[in-house]
């Protein structure tokens, strides 16, 4: 059962064939460049945090979106995801915080990661170098990659939608 | 109201109240006795005896100063810069760290000695100086760098992060004219 | 820290942003500030700022090439006279 209206939009979309080059080149770097992403991420030794590592990891959503097509794109990362990623990592970062002020039965202050009930076990910098690395940087991560897609998305997201839009207003 | 909604709004809620209790546990900017900025009083009290004063003045560090200082386990200040200064009000002697050390391009303020009440006190200042020393010791975390960012200047990341949060939102508002957020 | 290297660097990047403010091709415009952004992370490695030259480069050569390209897409390709 064809649904109305989609499938001239199929034809079309046909016109302009995905080139195979392209995407099966993209479908070998992907992988590589989201695990790259995850090492600049979580590796404090190099150079590179949080941010680096969001950024990175959002590059690789843009290769899939000009590879693959942008519905597809969305198809892979929808809004609602999108959404809520974007203040998960943020959640993280501030949750730590708080977590150290609750945990540490309010005798710590916001953000200082040592006071941890962690601490007795493997000790105060340990706890805040374990804290920064996995919370915070990846947090910060999160939040970063979320953003700069969902900015992506929105930029590159006129040509199809209003073509859609008008169609459905024009359909009914 | 949707779901997400009204979780959203929940969320929000919560990370404001969150943000008004941070601002009030941040310390003043700019506030002397904050721990970033407090300088920290050695609590040696050696009788401001007129050879150590001369010494001091000759930009030269006297021996009884470096022996209390070194069994404070402290970095010794031996052959470092002397100078007459200090704020007003706060008149004595820097110990500088000398210019074109590995980390330090300019003077950075070592240590602070000031003469009261005929004894003089040493005071150790400067915060990269703390940072600088303490930093392998305080967090885990080998690179130097991420532990500034990420915990000497937490509350600055946060804001930053914030940001970069708001700016996204803000382009998720001005660009989607469809109505479903 | 090779002080003449960086000077040659530092100039190329003037012309570069002056071609990219002259020419009229938008196009051509986004991918000279996308070589301005590799050139300045490269100097910026080069003079041990690991990373900042490294954010730069994710940045600018990365995001902010994607973003231009995709507004591009929305508004005219040739400037106008």
């Amino acid at each position: 059962m064809r649904v109305r209206g989609k499938g001239k939009e199929h034809g079309q979309e046909q016109k302009h064939k995905r080139d195979v080059i392209v995407t099966t080149i993209a479908r070998l770097m992907i992988p590589f460049i989201q695990m790259y992403a995850l090492y600049v991420m979580v590796g404090t030794e190099g150079a590179g945090g949080g941010f680096q590592g969001g950024v990175v990891f959002a590059a690789s959503f843009v290769l899939f979106v000009t590879a693959f097509g942008i519905t597809r794109g969305r198809r892979r990362l929808p809004e609602s995801w999108n959404a809520a990623l974007s203040s998960l990592g943020l959640y993280f970062y501030a949750g730590i915080g708080l977590l150290c002020i609750i945990l540490s039965l309010f005798s710590a202050q916001y953000l200082n990661y040592g006071a941890l009930p962690l601490w007795e076990i493997i000790g105060r910098p340990e706890t805040r170098g374990l804290m920064i690395t996995f919370v915070v940087e990846v947090g910060i991560a999160i939040t970063v990659m979320a953003v700069f897609t969902s900015i992506f998305f929105d930029l590159a997201w006129k040509g199809e939608e209003d073509k859609e839009d008008n169609k459905e207003e024009g359909g009914e | 109201m949707k779901a997400l909604t009204a979780s959203a709004l929940m969320f929000v809620i919560l990370l404001g109240a969150l943000f008004i209790y941070v601002a009030e546990d941040i310390p003043a900017f700019g506030d002397p006795y904050s721990p970033a900025n407090r300088w920290v009083n050695l609590s040696i009290g050696i009788d401001a005896r007129s050879h150590v004063v001369e010494s001091l003045n000759h930009g030269v560090v006297p021996d009884i100063l470096v022996r209390e200082i070194k069994n404070r386990g402290l970095p010794l200040p031996e052959g470092y810069k002397v100078e007459r200064g200090g704020e007003e009000g706060w008149k004595g002697w820097d110990i500088l760290i000398p210019k074109g050390e590995m980390f330090y391009p300019n003077l950075e303020k070592y240590y602070f000695i000031m003469n009261e009440g005929n004894r003089l006190w040493i005071y150790r200042y400067s915060v990269p100086v703390r940072w600088e020393e303490r930093c392998e010791e305080e967090i885990g975390v080998p690179n130097m760098v991420t532990a500034g960012l990420a915990d000497y200047r937490g509350y600055d990341t946060l804001g930053e992060t914030t940001v970069i949060f708001t700016a996204g939102v803000s382009v998720i508002l001005l660009l989607r004219r469809r109505g479903k957020l | 820290m090779i002080i003449p290297l960086d000077l040659i660097a530092l100039f190329f990047l003037v012309v570069i942003a002056l071609a990219a403010i002259t020419v009229r091709d938008l196009l051509a415009a986004i991918v000279l500030l996308s070589a301005y952004s590799f050139i300045i992370a490269t100097v910026w490695v080069e003079m041990h700022a690991v990373d900042v030259g490294f954010t730069e480069a994710a940045v600018g050569a990365g995001a902010t090439t994607a973003f231009l390209i995709a507004t591009l897409a929305r508004t005219r390709r040739w400037e106008k006279r």
